[in-house]
């Protein structure tokens, strides 16, 4: 790789050892991936900040990081284990919160930006189209490429981290107009019956992995393309997508030759059915990820048709950011009013709640996938739509 | 009650070793050492020539044995070794397809063996580019041709996984009707999906445990299926 003096210098150990560190981290990975040079970033998403995700050694070593170093550019973070700052509504243990206050005061001693939030796209930090980003929460970076048109790599927690204190990513991948290529057309045949968009994308990531995939025929609004790309992210590794008609780089892209894959609704209405158990929930779960202005409204609506309160023995969880509930106060009024918890800083992923809540209702298949995952959380799920889950727990 | 039982190929019965794997079991007998990172850029590049050139042929005519040496070339082209590059390639393309399957997972002996005892009909849909044929003569010499009385390529149809047509095709050549027919394979998204669609019962096998999906039945190895067929009536 070709680095600047100063990148030199700072591979050398002149920035003090952890920026020597975080330096060959990247250096690494440019060499790996075949990157000529760093490029500036605007801003980075760091995930997995929940002790529920990192543990003590990592904690440990994100202690150390905080005596020497800063951040050098916006450093927005992903949900807590608990709610941190909101009114204690998640009940976690004594230690873990401690535990967890140890990462979150080690961040901020860094300087890192207290969103909590896997969408920051929906707060004032949303990048502007053509920003260079080292974003590591998978369904914020396929959002940022596909709809926001910002390049960022799916990072893993090293790099962003390593990102955020030099303000550096190496050039490549997504970085690059080749590394955002559609590589296979999907075909969505909507006449036999409506595709929930969250399923699709489950469905979609299994079959495509890494591969970026060209959409014909859904034209999805900006939730819809936050459910599909928040799947498919969790359930393959799917880094960006195009809509033909949609996303702002959907018609640069020549699709002629390209492996094709059609899809209707009845996979993926047998894909939907394989997600979900048929048991009683003691949590029903809403906002993976984290929901958007809109979506809060919508469900707030909904609960308000209803007009009833929340049946006994089962909580009512809606997951979203301190910026989004802010700015929507009178729907969350009406949640609060019919006994929802409406929830910041942390999410039904991320905290530990196998224990409380051994089988979850959720409506997302990101969050099915998580929840579900015997080495994360091992819960039962239950799978439906927001609109049959406040028809049937309220 | 379920009277016959189909299984994937790859996965399933069969291991497949990555095919970077391969590349250095086969060259490095042969004297030649590379990083690993060097044999997935190989096999990487080898794959992306299949993608480009070939993926559009007619089915049938997609793994030929001027394919497989053109995918191979490709592949050394990366590796640059030195040497006689005609013998290097003669090698790959010798001993490719034979090495990249690494046997039968642990679980399929008994599991077949008690099925056959049971006198359980027994098919594979295999989601492969070799012809039915091939995917035969591979299960006979990997010693479990005999159990399987219907054997189905991908490459022999003009559908891949999931379409449910596979699915029913196997089922027509074992003459047992769907709702009497279980599904076993390790794809959530290709076989449990397809076979479901198709009307059969499916089973997950899911050997590490990573499941991800509440609504569907899964074993961790194969030597479970004979009970859990008593579970199913």
């Amino acid at each position: 790789m070709e680095l600047t003096r100063e990148e030199e210098a700072v591979l050398r150990g002149e920035g003090g050892p952890r920026k020597q560190e975080c330096m060959k981290i990247l250096v690494t990975l440019g060499e790996m991936y075949g990157a000529r040079k760093l490029l500036p970033i605007y801003s980075v998403q760091l995930s997995g900040i929940s002790y529920k995700t990192m543990g003590s050694a990592g904690t440990e070593f994100l202690e150390e990081m905080a005596q020497e170093v800063k951040f050098a550019v916006p450093t927005t973070i992903n949900p807590a284990g608990y709610d941190v700052g909101g009114p204690g509504l998640v009940r976690t243990s004594d230690d873990f919160r401690s535990k967890q206050d140890r990462i979150v005061k080690a961040l901020m001693t860094m300087g890192a930006v207290p969103t909590f939030t896997c969408t920051p796209y929906t707060t004032d930090f949303a990048p502007p189209k053509g920003a260079h980003l080292a974003w590591a929460e998978s369904s914020a970076v396929i959002y940022a490429n596909s709809v926001l048109g910002a390049y960022s790599n799916r990072e893993g927690a090293p790099s962003a981290l390593a990102s955020a204190v030099l303000g550096k990513t190496p050039d490549h991948g997504l970085h690059r107009q080749e590394g955002r290529r559609a590589q296979v057309v999907v075909d969505v045949d909507v006449s036999k019956g409506p595709i929930r968009y969250t399923v699709l994308g489950a469905y979609l990531g299994k079959l495509l992995g890494r591969k970026i995939p060209y959409f014909r025929g859904v034209r999805p609004d900006l939730d819809g393309l936050k459910e599909l790309g928040s799947s498919m992210s969790a359930w393959g590794a799917v880094p960006m997508m195009h809509v033909e008609g949609v996303t702002p780089e959907a018609h640069l892209q020549d699709v002629r030759g390209l492996e094709r894959i059609q899809v209707d609704a009845g996979v993926v209405g047998e894909f939907q059915r394989c997600l979900g158990c048929d048991e009683n929930p003691q949590l029903v779960a809403i906002g993976c990820p984290h929901c958007t202005k809109g979506e809060l409204i919508q469900i707030a609506k909904a609960v308000k048709q209803k007009g009833r309160k929340l049946k006994p023995g089962t909580e009512l969880w809606v997951c979203s950011n301190r910026q989004v509930i802010q700015e929507t106060a009178s729907a969350v009024e009406v949640l609060r009013q019919a006994g929802a918890k409406v929830i910041q800083d942390t999410c039904m992923v991320v905290a530990p709640l196998s224990d409380q809540f051994p089988v979850a209702a959720v409506n997302s298949a990101k969050a099915s996938f998580y929840m579900n995952k015997k080495a994360f959380s091992g819960q039962k799920i239950v799978f439906d739509t927001t609109e049959n889950l406040i028809e049937k727990y309220l | 009650m379920i009277r016959a039982v189909i299984f994937d190929r790859a996965g399933t019965l069969v291991r497949e070793r990555p095919g970077e794997e391969v590349l250095r079991e086969i060259l490095h007998p042969m004297g030649y050492e590379r990083p690993p990172e060097a044999y997935k850029k190989a096999e990487t590049a080898s794959r992306r020539r299949w993608r480009e050139k070939y993926q559009g042929l007619p089915r049938g005519h997609r793994w030929s044995r001027e394919v497989r040496r053109d995918c191979l070339q490709a592949a050394l082209e990366v590796l640059a070794l030195p040497g006689d590059q005609e013998e290097l390639l003669a090698r790959l393309d010798e001993q490719w397809d034979a090495l990249r399957v690494h046997g039968l997972y642990g679980g399929v002996l008994p599991c077949l063996g008690a099925l056959a005892a049971s006198r359980i009909p027994m098919g594979v849909l295999a989601q492969t580019l070799r012809s039915s044929l091939e995917v035969r003569a591979e299960l006979e010499r990997l010693g479990v041709g005999r159990y399987f009385g219907a054997i189905l390529s991908v490459e022999d149809t003009e559908w891949d996984k999931p379409d449910p047509k596979l699915f029913r095709a196997v089922a027509d050549r074992l003459e047992r009707p769907v709702s009497e027919v279980l599904f076993v394979g390790d794809d959530l998204a290709k076989d449990i999906v397809g076979a479901r669609s198709a009307g059969m019962f499916a089973v997950l096998v899911d050997r590490h445990g990573a499941t991800t999906a509440a609504g569907v039945t899964s074993v961790t190895t194969l030597a479970q299926i004979p009970a859990l067929l008593n579970t199913l009536g």
